[in-house]
């Protein structure tokens, strides 16, 4: 399986082009028994191939302008949270089995306009809530290579469809862990910037203050690259920070990196594989100079709580939106209801079970009575959780950690506890509740062939020390450990 | 008030009334399992009590900038297919170009 | 059983949507305001909706700058604290014409707070009275619904079009009070430039919340909203409408209902809305997508330095300039629009025919404009036809009734913009009749044929002299100048 970089000097050497790669995905699509796309956008794909194609010979001499385009001809495939002007963009759910958007998300547009090609909607935990895609309304999202686990979620067709080279890379969103959780398991990288850094502009919203867009790559060295064409304030959201956006770089670092290792992260719980991984790759930082250094995060503990408070509550205001009237599904039970309350019931039915429970539990802990016991109680621990983080990065340049306690569990087995699966993101969470840039990186697989992935949390803004330190371990991971 | 620091009840009444500000309808069955594993979750959200928070100020935004203002320029949205207001292409049921539902007055 | 001796006092609170007058929504780039020259009507259904105005999934709102300047403006010309930081909430309820399934406006920091209005009340308005203002702040108007037979529909391009809403203290006590309350904010407001001040197009909207207590009384009674009264004399009508229904339900030993009520112009009543479901809980919380709003000190001083002349101010100095009465002057400045009409009027003609101008303005024309309901911009009304009035009034070619007469046919005329009052005061053979040696032979005439009324009038009944006024005026048809023929009446009967 290639990278871009791989793929670009293919098309300049012309042994393949954007048509014939975008075919072979198409091929390859068809084919797959994992589910993990829900649209597949052939004749506009195709349309992107062909003129691409074109141009690589006609304008540009047979070589991929790559500082220009620096995503020349690449097939992506996008989670299908994120909104195309004219492509179905379902979130997963019934209610929006029918939707076709009016706009395109930002950060798909500053892909398309860096020369990607789209090849489809991908398969997600319905609205992003969810940790194993087995919430969706289109059936679950089956493991790349064990077709009888999950990929994790809620970016589970993501993280499968690069890890089964269904497509280049892909574009999944995280808001407690949905990007590095399906890419711990699946075996790929899979990068959350600093909230602020990438457009929520056409991500349809499930945390408002936590939602951010991120790519899913074979290699840290993809995933800096699609971080930087997408990364950037965007005037239509307010919540981008002003903040440059430094070339991304991922020379390795090693040497006198300051890794911080939360003692609050190896705890009881962690399967033996697992803490074995992440200690051994720690051991390995430490072997090339890095200087490892234990800290304490202590009110990591409550991280499952503060996130299922205050994601729901922002969740439980974002989805009020879906009531039938301007967009989305209309049942017949709802245009022919007699009273305006029974329309939105009957609307609004058609939300799955997670999605309404997490609906009731955020208007819950909104309501008058509650907020302030609820809402604002999480907020303030929030804050406390972040401010555990400022203090431990006065001493270390990164913090690592396992990205969750286990590998790709079965379909099934923690769907009927709720509380059971919100605990698997008990160490990606804390790092979105802070709006730290985080990223996973596969390290191991455990006995079974089952992908384990690294968690590694650089401070606000600094993305650059988060690729460093994450290409260093991709490096040593590669080393021993068939890919 | 020291009322709310206490484990709160989850009964099914407190489901109902949220899922009545919510619009959301439940069956009978539904409402005992959200009642359930509602009133689980909440056991563990009331760790949250055991943190002290005073003078702590809440965090509500993911970035720690004030907000951007916006120049007053007119944009508007282009129109769609066939010259009609592109905003009504997604939409369900359209009369007279506007959105149609139930009556509102008797509801 | 209350004692039916018992004198009520009504509390009035009243709190108005203010439409500001920005090119642009307050949270998209759709046009917020009316093309010059065009009317709600004229748009078509849907067409200047953007997705973020219709809430579609994965918009977010980006807050208008303008839109913000003209807020503190609005604080600034109310005397009220403008605070450094505010930050907008979500208002969460469920209703058609409101996309998002939430109204993002202000809860417990809003942009001002603390100011007042001082109103003038009485004939004369030498009774003075302050009206606390609790707070102004800043949110997006919902969309429009229009009701069939048996379904609604929902027009989404008012939705997003930015507002302040004025929220009064409980202070006014009387249907005049709220009236002069309502016409002063009205009249800064379009003075300051932030609002257009289309009634008709909603641009100003007022909705009165009324309770009654018995005088000396502290506590609040059960308070009743009156929502969407959309002029200023109708509100002071369901005010006194709703004070007095109270009242009777009080006196008749039954309790009061805390709900919101319509007006009905044409029954002068009040009407309980059809029981809306139980008032919503709102959830308010900060909105997560819009960061505080920070406002530097020193940009509000300098907006401050920059407000125009308020409508108090040129009060004062019209009555300097031009020595007009204190009533005269304060109804042309009631709003932007008559105070420029009135300049305009006064550059035409000069400044010598100043007062009175502003006596045609104030008086009939502004009778006129009330009854019907509209601003003078509504009108065929050019300042040129007043300019013409004042000088004929001045020649004395016309009588002031004339002019009120003439008004009255611009008016009436409809489109009457490219009429004339020349030619109207030729048309209706308007001319006065000055000359003495015309009046004179009447006035004898009628001296002559009344010899008993002459004899009281000179036995003392003084008040005869009308009765002599009016037959000349009649037998002049009413074009007698009628000074010139109250000097001479008077002249003659006693004798001179």
């Amino acid at each position: 399986m290639k990278t871009i970089r791989e793929i670009h000097d293919a098309f300049d050497a012309g042994t393949t082009s954007p048509l014939v790669l975008t075919k072979k995905y198409f091929d390859a699509i068809a084919q797959s028994r994992h589910n993990a796309f829900i649209t597949v956008c052939e004749s506009r794909a195709l349309e992107q191939a062909n003129r691409l194609t074109d141009e690589l010979k006609s304008k540009h001499g047979g070589k991929v302008p790559r500082k220009a385009q620096p995503l020349f001809g690449i097939p992506l495939a996008i989670k299908d949270v994120l909104t195309i002007d004219g492509v179905r963009t379902t979130c997963a759910s019934k209610m929006l089995e029918n939707y076709v958007p009016p706009y395109t998300a930002t950060a798909v547009k500053k892909l398309e306009d860096a020369g990607a090609i789209t090849l489809g909607k991908l398969n997600m935990d319905e609205f992003a809530m969810g940790s194993s895609n087995e919430n969706s309304a289109f059936g679950p999202v089956l493991h790349p290579t064990h077709l009888d686990r999950v990929p994790g979620g809620s970016s589970g067709g993501s993280g499968t469809a690069v890890a089964a080279d269904l497509c280049v890379a892909a574009l999944g969103t995280d808001t407690g862990g949905s990007i590095r959780l399906p890419a711990s398991f699946c075996g790929v990288v899979g990068m959350k910037p600093t909230y602020g850094r990438i457009s929520r502009y056409g991500q349809i919203a499930f945390a408002s203050s936590l939602d951010q867009i991120g790519p899913m790559c074979r290699s840290v060295e993809d995933a800096a690259l699609l971080y930087e064409v997408m990364a950037g304030v965007d005037p239509f959201d307010s919540t981008t920070a002003n903040v440059p956006v430094n070339g991304a770089v991922t020379a390795p670092i090693t040497k006198g990196l300051r890794v911080g290792v939360p003692r609050e992260y190896f705890i009881d719980g962690i399967e033996p594989e697992v803490k074995a991984a992440i200690e051994g790759m720690i051991e390995k930082l430490k072997a090339e100079g890095a200087q490892i250094v234990p800290v304490s995060l202590p009110h990591t503990p409550y991280a499952v709580a503060t996130y299922y408070i205050v994601a729901v509550s922002e969740a439980s205001s974002n989805l009020s939106r879906f009531d039938g009237v301007r967009f989305g599904v209309r049942p017949k039970e709802a245009i022919e209801a007699r009273s305006l309350s029974e329309f939105y019931k009957k609307v609004r039915a058609n939300f799955g079970t997670e999605v309404k429970r997490r609906i009731i539990l955020g208007t819950f802990a909104l309501s008058s009575g509650y907020y302030d016991a609820y809402y604002r109680r999480a907020a303030q621990v929030r804050r406390l959780m972040r401010q555990d983080f400022e203090k431990a990065f006065e001493q270390v340049d990164v913090i690592v950690s396992a990205v969750s306690p286990s590998t790709a569990f079965k379909l099934g087995e923690k769907s009927k506890d709720p509380l059971r699966m919100y605990l698997t993101d008990i160490f990606t969470i804390p790092a979105s509740l802070a709006g730290l840039p985080a990223m996973s990186v596969p390290v191991a697989e455990d006995a079974q062939g089952l992908s384990i992935g690294m968690q590694v949390i650089a401070p606000r803004f600094q993305e650059n020390v988060l690729f460093r330190a994450g290409a260093a371990i991709e490096r040593l991971a590669q080393v021993g450990v068939a890919s | 008030m020291a009322i709310l620091k206490c484990m709160t009840e989850v009964d099914e009444t407190l489901i109902k009334k949220a899922a009545e500000l919510a619009r959301l309808e439940l069956s009978a069955d539904e409402t005992a399992e959200y009642a359930k594993s509602i009133g689980e979750i909440l056991k563990h959200v009331d760790q949250l009590n055991q943190v002290s928070v005073d003078g702590v100020e809440p965090m509500i935004y993911g970035i720690d900038e004030p907000l951007r203002l916006r120049p007053d320029e007119v944009i508007p949205f282009p129109p769609g297919r066939d010259g009609e207001p592109k905003i009504l292409e997604s939409a369900p049921e359209v009369v007279h170009g506007g959105f149609k539902v139930p009556q509102i007055l008797g509801s | 059983m209350i004692d039916p001796s018992t004198e009520f006092e009504t509390v009035i609170g009243l709190e108005v949507h203010v439409q500001l007058a920005t090119e642009s929504k307050i949270f998209s780039t759709a046009r917020a305001r009316l093309e010059p020259g065009k009317s709600v009507a004229d748009e078509v259904v849907n067409a200047n909706t953007t997705p973020v105005d219709a809430g579609h999934p994965g918009t977010l709102p980006a807050l208008n700058r303008k839109a913000v300047e003209y807020a503190i403006k609005t604080g600034l010309a109310t005397s009220c604290r403008i605070n450094e930081k505010s930050v907008f909430s979500r208002k969460q309820y469920f209703y058609p014409d409101l996309p998002k399934g939430y109204q993002i406006s202000q809860y417990d920091q809003p942009l001002c707070e603390h100011g007042f209005l001082d109103l003038e009340l009485g004939e004369n308005g030498d009774r003075t009275k302050r009206v606390g203002i609790t707070r102004i702040h800043m949110e997006e108007d919902a969309g429009k619904n229009v009701h069939l037979a048996g379904f609604s529909l929902v027009n989404l391009n008012r939705a997003g079009t930015p507002l302040v809403e004025v929220v009064s203290e409980p202070d006014m006590r009387t249907s005049e009070e709220a009236g002069a309350y309502l016409r002063k904010l009205y009249s800064i407001v379009t003075y300051l430039g932030v609002c257009d001040g289309n009634l008709q197009e909603g641009n100003f909207r007022c909705d009165a919340n009324v309770s009654i207590r018995p005088k000396g009384a502290t506590q609040f009674g059960t308070r009743v909203e009156i929502k969407n009264v959309n002029s200023f004399r109708f509100v002071e009508k369901a005010i006194e409408y709703e004070a007095e229904r109270q009242r009777q339900v009080l006196l008749s030993g039954d309790r009061l209902v805390q709900e919101t009520r319509l007006y009905d112009s044409q029954k002068n009543q009040t009407f309980s809305m059809r029981t809306k479901e139980e008032a919503d809980d709102y959830r308010y919380f900060p909105d997560p997508d819009l960061p505080p709003l920070m406002i530097a000190s020193d940009t509000i001083e300098k907006m401050r330095a920059e407000l125009p002349e308020l409508p108090d101010q040129k009060r004062d100095r019209f009555m300097n300039e031009f020595g007009l009465n204190r009533y005269d002057a304060g109804q042309i400045t009631s709003s932007k629009a008559m105070a420029v009409f009135f300049e305009s009027s006064v550059t035409a003609a000069g400044a010598s025919h100043g007062k009175v101008i502003a006596n045609l303005l104030a008086g009939e024309t502004t009778r006129l404009l009330n009854e019907a309901g509209v601003e003078i911009a509504a009108t065929a009304f050019q300042p040129r036809h007043f300019a013409d009035l004042a000088k004929l009034i001045s020649e004395k070619t016309i009588s002031a009734t004339a002019a009120k007469q003439i008004i009255g046919i611009l008016h009436s005329a409809g489109s009457a913009v490219a009429a004339d009052v020349n030619e109207i005061v030729e048309r209706e053979g308007m001319k006065q009749v000055n000359d003495l040696s015309a009046l004179e032979p009447i006035i004898d005439g009628i001296i002559a044929a009344n010899p008993k009324q002459v004899e009281e009038f000179r036995a003392g009944k003084e008040k005869l002299l009308g009765f002599f006024v009016g037959q000349a005026m009649k037998a002049t048809q009413g074009k007698a100048n009628p000074a010139m023929l109250q000097e001479l009446v008077s002249k003659k009967l006693k004798g001179e």
